[in-house]
């Protein structure tokens, strides 16, 4: 296994090897500057979005992308053996359904290839007891699950599911509109008949919520691990919407590009090339071109610049961004929200090539071999990890893990009878040793948490493995300086780092200090993870500027 | 109903405004959190609960002396040094009065640190005067906090701040472990985790106590009580204690009045004021009179991270080790390290008691204070930190106290050796569980009325929409730790809610504090 190991880490120091864009482009050499409406610089997929919105509305975009392959977080790559298809980053897409954009269709991406796929069972968690909970798209069978354990478990597992269900318009519209563009979540939260108690659990913390409702051990692991993969503690005061995860995803599942997260970004890709926009890889954006205190457009790594003559908007992360202008223009209130901007609880994740997906034997007979699974030894263990975030401690003891096999649900990102495994864990990025020292345990941390899941999955020997590649935080600031210190999110999103608070207090609107010059991508509101959201408010905010609006350009038949 | 310090500020205001007031009180003594008594041995004058007063030096109540409590007996000692912190290497850093000496500690461990101590004292100082406005104003009474802030330079860093953990705050600015573990304590002092969101302004507790330092009442915490009781009944007011309020008299919808359990029954022309803790307050009227809000606020409160109190009478106080010497202080702090006291969060939420190098606060009131016990003699408070939800339930800590107490006192001779068992005469021990029975405001332990985070501060506290003491039921008012800003010795509950009363009866407390009564 080690060469291969080898192999895995000269990809991770190459990045993600699937080139997306025919290798001319990439060669491509056009004047030394070019001019356009809109330069974008990065391509993840919020300022993707952005530039369909902008590209749609008849502005001619270019966009910038350092890397190779376009995406950011939402990529996919072979990252262990060819043939098998790996999401780097991000893997289920149940945010996004629920913007405009495709809930409106308002850019038709299905046109342009993109497929989601819709696992049954959503999520299925086993306990080393042997019993396990498993969340079906039926949510009458979720609830006979919790039922299992609790009578009371699974009447509260459904009045909280209509509770939620009561509200999520509300999540939905303020997620879904920018910064004071619309009224504030307390004030739509006011319209609602328990609106004050919504107010109240939102500042509590998600473990409050959950232990207040639930008795059993096993249905609370449950709802803690769902809070838990939102990278936030559920025991984080202001964390109260997390213990609400689960039914968001009751409700709308967890689905998953056909062929992979990156999937979206190609999508959005194609869409931007046929309305006349511009997308260039390897083209590393090194700093803006300011003109009488205005942001004109950027210069890049190879001498090329790229001129704007309407705006700039850029999805590069903040802690870079104030380098790439000089000091003095930005002010002193963004430069200390810069200062105090906080990572968040980084992931650390391995992906294999496996001869067989993973097979969970279930109490009462039988075995599922879910696309996704969580494992988790009690709810203590989950609420343990911002202790040992926050010390810099590596605790391989029981890790909370999130086990993702999308080939059981997608065939086709692997060849016959193969599977994608990736395994998801939590540990801190600045451990007491420092961050380099990742480089050296990692392989050991990886191990560990293969030994922790062959408890729950005993046949999952290693010989079903063929290929690994093993992503530790620092590996993940490496492959993309936006996941600072291991930031997949772009930071904390807890109660300093959200709302008008993201990324700071007074320019939460995208606009950012410098004229001409705007920000999207996980740092802006909402946050992080693939909503599309900091992409499509920033189209609206920029429409906005331009003297339109987005409803305007959407109802445009082009 | 109730007589603790805030209901009793909210009377002697009400008082000096020439209401006749009674105040009736359960126990036998008046004062609830901020009390006095003789819990070991006679002549041993020990607080039940709070001891430094720092927080109420900056109500106006004092700080304008609106009642003069000075005539009736109050009398503040502001030990120096302020706190004592040792570490689990054995290392310490000693708060001083003197601010430059004690950037002076933080410069034995970084120099760094030590300049990141100066800029705090100056930061802390830029909003003292907004965080003062916030905590001694009712709420919609004057600007909210981020209003306040808007006008203290770096207004949008400090929002961030408050926002942040204590901890993102310290490790950001402070290099040192030693450093680090102080800052924290004193944190964590404030029951809250520091480790938590919104708990920046905690990682200025060490510097916001720097200026005013941690001042105690002569005679001990409850003279504070004491002395509020001779002002009301100085004016006209009568304080009846063994007096169980159990419901309200509801007349018209209405509240007219409150029944006590021994079948007396008391009316009030003009208000009730209450500062029973709100999980019992809503069983003392019909549920339909309250509001499905307040009720799904009341169910929501939650519990605080609580203490677990030794008091001790001794024949020598706690003595440590310092460069050259020996210090006595009346405040000390035992912290391993900075990792220790990010534990705080988990073992409290997981319901662990967590014995291994446990954090304690340790105080002997009678080093600057020998009126507190005969001659020669001390008074030892040493307050732990732990769980009152345990695995096993809250019942468990009976089982368990002696034991806990045992591993606190042998966990602090590490660094106080001098306390020996010959030198200890008598203990008096109370688990979170004891301090609830104790008082049934203390619910679940919490000695503040209950969390003060981002749930239930502010607007929130105890619940939106009823943060302005004025209860659903008509003529009924709130105060003490439940409302808003909560718990500790600040008397800011008891005066924001006489500032809402007052104005409801026509009449404002800027007025009545210039009669010259």
């Amino acid at each position: 296994m080690s060469d291969i190991t080898r192999r895995g880490f000269l990809k991770g120091a190459a990045v993600a090897p699937l080139v997306l864009k025919p290798l001319a482009a990439i060669g491509q050499q056009g004047p030394r500057t070019e001019r356009y409406d809109i330069v974008v610089a990065g391509a993840g997929h919020n300022s993707l979005i952005t530039a369909a919105y902008l590209c749609k509305a008849g502005y001619r975009c270019v966009v910038l992308e350092g890397r190779p392959t376009i995406g950011g977080g939402v990529k996919t790559a072979e990252l262990t053996l060819r043939g098998f298809k790996d999401d780097v980053c991000s893997t289920a897409q149940y945010f996004i359904q629920s913007n405009p954009m495709l809930r409106n269709n308002e850019i038709p991406l299905r046109d342009y290839g993109l497929e989601y796929i819709d696992p049954d069972p959503i999520l299925h968690m086993s306990f080393l007891d042997g019993s396990h909970i498993t969340q079906w798209r039926d949510v009458e069978r979720t609830i006979a699950d919790f039922v299992k354990f609790s009578k009371k478990d699974g009447a509260a597992y459904r009045r909280m599911y209509e509770e939620f269900n009561s509200v999520a318009p509300i999540f939905r519209d303020s997620t879904f509109t920018p910064i004071g563009f619309g009224p504030s979540l307390p004030e739509r939260l006011a319209a609602h008949p328990r609106g004050k108690l919504w107010q109240r659990r939102l500042a509590m913390a998600a473990w409050e919520i959950i232990k207040a409702n639930y008795e059993e051990e096993h249905t609370r692991a449950f709802m803690v691990f769902m809070a838990h993969i939102t990278s936030e503690a559920p025991d984080a005061p202001v964390s109260g919407r997390v213990a609400y995860t689960a039914f968001g995803q009751q409700h709308s599942g967890r689905p998953m590009p056909k062929g992979g997260s990156g999937k979206l970004a190609e999508a959005l890709d194609r869409y931007i090339e046929a309305h006349n926009g511009v997308i260039l890889p390897n083209k590393w954006v090194e700093r803006f071109i300011i003109e009488n205190g205005r942001c004109v457009g950027v210069e890049c790594g190879d001498g090329t610049s790229y001129r704007a003559d309407k705006a700039v908007v850029s999805t590069v992360h903040i802690k870079h961004l104030v380098d790439m202008a000089p000091r003095e223009l930005w002010p002193q209130d963004f430069l200390d929200g810069v200062d105090t901007w906080q990572a968040e609880e980084a992931m650390f994740v391995s992906h294999y090539a496996t001869t067989a997906p993973p097979v969970f034997p279930l109490d009462g007979g039988g075995t599922i071999s879910p696309a996704e699974t969580g494992l988790l030894v009690s709810p203590e263990r989950a609420l343990r990890v911002a202790f040992d975030d926050a010390c810099g401690n590596i605790n391989t003891e029981d890790p909370p893990m999130h086990c993702i096999c999308c080939t059981s649900a997608d065939p086709s990102r692997a060849p016959a009878g193969m599977h994608t495994l990736k395994l998801v864990s939590w540990y801190p990025y600045d451990i007491k040793q420092g961050p380099e020292h990742w480089d050296e345990i990692k392989q050991q941390v990886a191990e560990a948490n293969l030994k922790q899941l062959r408890r729950f999955c005993p046949s999952l020997t290693p010989d079903k493995f063929l290929g690994e590649f093993i992503e530790s935080p620092i590996d993940f600031e490496r492959m993309n300086p936006h996941f600072w210190h291991g930031s997949t999110h772009g930071g904390a999103q807890n109660a300093a780092q959200t709302g008008p608070m993201r990324p700071m207090p007074g320019w939460a609107q995208h606009r950012m200090p410098i004229p001409g010059l705007y920000q999207t991508g996980a740092c802006t509101y909402p946050g992080g993870s693939v909503s599309g959201a900091p992409g499509r408010n920033a189209a609206v905010v920029m429409l906005k500027d331009f003297g339109t609006t987005i409803e305007a350009v959407v109802s445009k038949k082009t | 109903a109730g007589a603790g310090h805030n209901s009793l500020i909210t009377a002697a205001y009400l008082a000096k405004a020439g209401y006749r007031c009674l105040v009736l009180e359960g126990r036998a003594v008046v004062g609830g959190g901020v009390k006095t008594a003789q819990l070991t041995l006679r002549g041993f004058h020990d607080d039940v609960c709070s001891t430094a007063h720092s927080g109420i030096q900056a109500n106006p109540l004092l700080k304008n002396d609106e009642l003069r409590l000075g005539d009736f007996g109050l009398e503040y000692i502001t030990p120096d040094p302020i706190f004592h912190v040792v570490f689990g290497d054995g290392e310490y850093l000693t708060q001083w009065r003197d601010a430059d000496r004690t950037v002076a500690e933080f410069a034995r461990f970084s120099k760094k640190d030590a300049a990141a101590y100066r800029r705090m004292l100056a930061e802390f100082d830029s909003v003292k005067a907004a965080f003062g406005a916030a905590s001694f104003t009712p709420i919609g009474f004057g600007p909210p906090m981020n209003d306040l802030l808007a006008k203290v330079p770096r207004a949008r860093l400090w929002q961030r701040r408050l926002a942040m953990s204590a901890w993102e705050i310290i490790r950001d600015n402070f290099e040192d472990d030693h450093s680090r573990a102080a800052l924290l304590f004193m944190a964590h002092l404030s029951s809250e985790a520091p480790s938590d969101p919104v708990t920046g302004r905690f990682a200025y507790g060490f510097a916001g106590q720097q200026h005013g330092g941690r001042p105690l009442p002569k005679g001990g915490s409850g003279m504070l009580t004491q002395v509020l009781a001779r002002f009301i009944e100085a004016h006209n007011g009568v304080i009846l204690t063994n007096k169980w309020v159990r419901s309200f008299i509801i007349e018209n919808g209405r509240c007219a009045g409150v029944e006590c359990d021994d079948g007396s029954s008391y009316r009030a022309r003009k208000a009730v004021v209450s500062t029973i803790h709100i999980k019992h307050l809503v069983k003392m009227a019909p549920a339909q009179l309250w509001g499905q809000d307040f009720l799904d606020g009341v169910e929501t409160w939650q519990g605080e991270r609580t203490m677990f109190v030794s008091h001790y009478a001794t024949s020598v106080p706690p003595t440590y080790a310092v460069h050259g010497g020996m210090l006595t202080p009346t405040e000390a702090g035992v912290i391993a390290n900075a990792d220790r006291a990010l534990r705080f969060a988990v073992d409290d939420t997981s319901g662990a008691v967590n014995l291994d190098d446990p954090p304690l606060q340790v105080i002997c009131c009678s080093v600057p204070d020998p009126s507190r016990t005969p001659p020669g003699m001390h008074t030892v408070k040493i307050i732990g930190f732990q769980p009152y939800n345990l695995k096993e339930g809250p019942q468990h800590w009976d089982e368990i106290k002696h034991q806990v107490d045992q591993a606190n006192l042998n966990y602090l001779r590490r660094f106080s050796p001098n306390l020996t068992d010959d030198k200890i005469l008598a203990r008096f021990l109370t688990s979170p569980l004891d301090i609830e029975r104790m008082n049934p405001h203390f619910w679940h332990g919490s000695a503040h009325g209950g969390r003060t985070d981002a749930a239930q501060s502010g607007p929130m506290r105890p619940m939106l929409g009823w943060a302005q003491h004025r209860m659903p039921i008509p003529g009924l008012y709130q105060t003490g730790a439940t409302t808003h800003p909560g718990g500790s010795v600040t008397g800011a509950p008891g005066r924001n809610a006489a500032v809402v009363m007052l104005k409801d009866f026509g009449t404002s407390i800027e007025e009545v504090v210039s009669r010259k009564t």
